[in-house]
């Protein structure tokens, strides 16, 4: 087991509506936020399998104007932003009827993104990492 | 009898002959190539096998690197939580002061910034007089305690008890048995995390830094663990009986009450002078 620092760094853009952020660890609720900038925490991991995960909700037809772009994120000191860009990916929850219409025009919307960190809608955003962390950002590094 | 004279305030490592005949040995003859593998089980045994010092707990560390000494210990701390992002006490080892780094009193301890604490130090020669306190505080304040045992080699009566959770590694050399030609350690740690020596001990499992450890595996066959307080106790002993000195936990340094009952004073060209 190792107890990891978990901080993630987000910047929100709305109008009157804040948008809805839950972070997890795997299946731990660790954060519940709507507009801090700056969220950390630890999570106890097993040197095993993880995932860091984040749903973000609240965006609806009522409020146009309402993004959350997720700008760092650094576990155990260690800013991944290099990890990040190439093994997270984003599970899309396409706005209707827009998606209706999109998918009758033709248009094949993606259900995953890879490394998207601008979150425009509801989506839920994960990165697979495995503990324990130093090993893993050096198997990163070596497999690059 | 002892000339007083020769116990000085400036601290000065106790390069005997048979230190020093080691180096030319190390230089002139041949010797077997030592992996990083073969090393760190035998430097394991070496440092923790003292009869003088005893460190309760080591088993809650079980990840063991080595290191290029403890300022390489220090470094790699401070390439990873930043130069500002840790704090020391007052009377801490020069190197940080020279760095403009500068300490604080216990009570101005910063909750959640990890501290290193040089144990032994060197204004009591032995454990810090607030180290019970200071337990007290980085467990409320959430301080990660990083102890620099550098100077354990050359001490003798130290107990510390790791076992408690905020003390997070610690790290031990050879060094200051005058073997800075050499500088070869190990540090222990409850759970590794990326910074400089995991990273050069990854790498160590080749072909790297290979004279490190040789040479270090070469000194430890060649010196007792206790060597300082077994070469030269009696000398200390007798040197501060007759002086009117004070011992310390160090071998080479004691309290002078007669000039300043708080500073360290060496004996080492006593012990140079006289061993026999």
């Amino acid at each position: 087991m190792e107890n990891i620092e978990f901080q993630l760094k987000f910047k929100y853009t709305y109008n009157d509506i804040l948008p809805d952020i839950r972070i997890y660890v795997d299946d731990d609720l660790k954060m519940v936020t709507q507009n801090e900038e700056h969220c950390r925490f630890w999570h106890e991991c097993d040197f095993n399998d993880h995932v860091l995960r984040i749903e973000r909700t609240g965006k609806t037809n009522r409020c146009p104007e309402q993004t959350v772009e997720l700008k760092q994120v650094i576990v155990d000191g260690i800013d991944i932003r290099n990890i990040v860009w190439i093994n997270s990916y984003n599970e899309n929850y396409w706005p209707e009827p827009w998606a209706t219409q999109q998918r009758e025009a033709g248009e094949d919307l993606e259900k995953y993104t890879e490394a998207e960190l601008v979150f425009g809608h509801n989506c839920t955003w994960r990165l697979p990492f495995t503990s324990p962390f130093y090993n893993y950002v050096m198997g990163w590094m070596l497999n690059v | 009898m002892y000339d007083i004279n020769k116990v000085l305030p400036k601290i000065r490592t106790v390069s005997d002959k048979y230190i020093l005949s080691l180096k030319d040995k190390w230089f002139q003859d041949t010797h077997a190539h030592i992996t990083w593998k073969e090393y760190v089980p035998q430097a394991q045994e070496w440092f923790l096998g003292s009869k003088l010092v005893d460190l309760h707990g080591t088993g809650h560390f079980p990840y063991v690197d080595v290191t290029c000494g403890n300022t390489q210990f220090i470094e790699s701390f401070v390439l990873k939580y930043g130069w500002d992002g840790f704090q020391i006490l007052n009377g801490e080892y020069a190197y940080y002061g020279l760095m403009g780094k500068h300490g604080v009193e216990l009570e101005d301890l910063e909750p959640n910034k990890p501290m290193i604490v040089t144990l032994p130090d060197f204004i009591t020669g032995g454990i810090r007089w607030e180290w019970n306190e200071l337990l007290r505080i980085a467990e409320d304040r959430n301080i990660n305690l990083h102890l620099d045992f550098a100077w354990t080699i050359m001490a003798r009566d130290i107990a510390i008890d790791l076992t408690h959770p905020r003390i997070q590694s610690f790290g031990i050399s050879m060094t200051k048995l005058s073997l800075n030609w050499n500088r070869v350690g190990l540090r222990w740690s409850r759970q590794r995390t990326m910074d400089g020596i995991t990273i050069l001990n990854h790498y160590y499992k080749s072909d790297i830094n290979t004279n490190l450890f040789s040479c270090g595996s070469f000194l430890m066959n060649h010196i007792d663990r206790d060597y300082g307080w077994n070469t030269y106790g009696a000398l200390n002993k007798d040197i501060c009986e007759k002086l009117n000195l004070k011992q310390t936990k160090f071998v080479h340094c004691v309290h002078n009450p007669k000039q300043d009952n708080t500073g360290l004073h060496c004996i080492t060209p006593l012990l140079l002078e006289e061993h026999v």
